[in-house]
C-alpha cells in the first residue's frame, strides 16, 4: 500500500472564478476518480474508451499511474474532487513517436477553460514522453472537444466511418485530430 | 480439429500458375521463415511485423489459432509460401473492426494473387465477425494501395508522419477501409 502524497501544483483560475490544480494522477485519487466517473453525464460516458463508471477500470488506471509510456493527469478542485481526467500514451511499434490523448471534463466544469488548460498540459506531457506528434481520437459529435483541440492547432487527418461503438450499442464516426509538436 | 487449415481456394492466376490459399498452420513455420527472408528490402522496410526476424515468425505461427486473429497463406504446388495475410480484431470500442495486412512475394505481383487473397481476407473477416476492415499502409506503397482500392477500399484517413520505417524515416500512413457487412 502506498502512502504517496500528490505533488502540489499551483491552482489555475478558471474563467468562472473557480480554481483547479492540474497535476499527475496519484494513488490517493482513487476514490475521487471513482466519484468523478459515477457523476459523468450519460452523453459523455457513452463515448469513453475507459469506463470510468467501472471500479475495476478505475483501479487499473490508478495502478498504471507510473507506467513508462503513459501520463495520467487530473484537474482537482480545492476540496480534492476530480473535475477532469486526461491521459497521454505513446502508441506501440512503428508509431512509437506518436502520443494519443484522451480527455474528459466533468459536466459542471464545461466552458470554464478547464478543458483547454488540461489539453495544454497533455500536449506538454506528450513532448516530455518524447513524442513528435500528438493525436486525439473523438466521436464526431463531440463539438466542444473538437474546438478545444483545434484552437491548439490540431487538424483533422481522418474520419473513420462507424469505427467506434458507444455504450448505447450504436456506431459512431471517429475523428482523428493531429498536431505535429516537433520536427526531427 | 483444425478447421482453419482447410483449403479455401485454389485460384488459377493470370499467368497460368496456381496456388492454394488457406489458413496458416503451425507446420508452415519453415516456409514462413523462407518467405520472410526472400522479401525485397523495399518491402521489408515498410512492414509492420519484421518478417526477417525468426522470433516474429515464431510468434505469428504460434498465433495460428488465436481467437481474434485470422492468418492466411498462399502456397505454391511445392509448398513455398508466396503470400501472407492477416486480419486482427482491434481492441475496445473498435472491436467490430479488423486490421488487415497483406504481403505478396515479389515474383507473384501483378498475377492476380493479391486480389484472390483479398477475397480470402474478406472471408476471414466475416469468420472473425468484424463488420469493417482497415488497412494502414505507407503513402509510398502505391502497389499495395492499388490492390486494396480495386477490392473496394476507400481512404478514410491520411495520417501525416505517422509511421517510422526500419531505417528511422517517417512516412504518412493512409487508412483504407472496407465495410464488410
Amino acid at each position: 500500500m502506498t502512502t504517496e502524497v500528490p505533488v502540489t501544483s499551483p491552482a489555475i483560475a478558471l474563467r468562472d472564478g473557480r480554481a483547479v490544480a492540474i497535476r499527475a494522477l496519484a494513488a490517493s485519487d482513487n476514490s475521487a476518480l471513482q466519484a468523478f466517473g459515477q457523476a459523468l453525464p450519460d452523453d459523455e460516458w457513452l463515448y469513453l474508451q475507459h469506463d470510468l463508471r467501472n471500479h475495476e477500470s478505475v483501479n487499473r488506471l490508478v495502478g498504471a499511474r507510473d507506467a513508462e509510456h503513459w501520463r495520467q493527469i487530473v484537474g482537482v478542485d480545492a476540496e480534492g474532487q476530480v473535475a477532469a481526467y486526461g491521459a497521454v500514451q505513446l502508441l506501440p511499434g512503428r508509431s512509437s513517436h506518436v502520443a494519443d490523448i484522451q480527455m474528459i471534463v466533468g459536466g459542471n466544469w464545461r466552458r470554464s477553460g478547464l478543458g483547454t488548460a488540461l489539453a495544454h498540459r497533455l500536449v506538454y506531457e506528450a513532448r516530455a514522453l518524447g513524442a513528435t506528434k500528438v493525436i486525439v481520437d473523438m466521436v464526431d459529435t463531440q463539438d466542444a472537444g473538437r474546438s478545444i483541440f483545434e484552437r491548439l492547432g490540431f487538424r483533422e487527418e481522418g474520419r473513420l466511418i462507424s469505427h467506434a461503438r458507444g455504450r448505447d450499442g450504436n456506431w459512431y464516426n471517429l475523428l482523428v485530430l493531429a498536431l505535429v509538436v516537433e520536427y526531427e | 480439429m483444425n478447421m482453419r487449415s482447410e483449403a479455401h481456394d485454389t485460384p488459377l492466376l493470370r499467368d497460368g500458375r496456381s496456388v492454394t490459399i488457406r489458413s496458416l498452420c503451425e507446420a508452415d513455420h519453415d516456409a514462413m521463415l523462407a518467405f520472410g527472408e526472400q522479401l525485397p528490402q523495399d518491402d521489408w522496410i515498410y512492414l509492420e511485423d519484421d518478417l526477417h526476424n525468426p522470433d516474429i515468425i515464431r510468434r505469428l505461427v504460434n498465433a495460428a489459432e488465436a481467437e481474434n486473429w485470422r492468418q492466411i497463406v498462399a502456397v505454391d504446388p511445392v509448398g513455398t509460401v508466396v503470400g501472407y495475410g492477416v486480419v486482427r480484431r482491434l481492441p475496445g470500442w473498435s472491436n467490430h473492426v479488423g486490421d488487415v495486412q497483406l504481403i505478396i512475394s515479389a515474383d507473384y505481383r501483378r498475377s492476380g494473387l493479391g486480389t484472390a487473397m483479398g477475397g480470402a481476407i474478406f472471408a476471414a473477416a466475416r469468420d472473425l465477425g468484424v463488420g469493417k476492415v482497415i488497412v494502414e499502409i505507407m503513402a509510398e506503397q502505391v502497389g499495395g494501395q492499388a490492390i486494396f482500392t480495386r477490392l473496394g477500399f476507400a481512404v478514410e484517413g491520411r495520417l501525416s508522419a505517422h509511421a517510422r520505417d526500419r531505417q528511422g524515416h517517417h512516412h504518412d500512413l493512409h487508412v483504407l477501409a472496407y465495410h464488410v457487412a
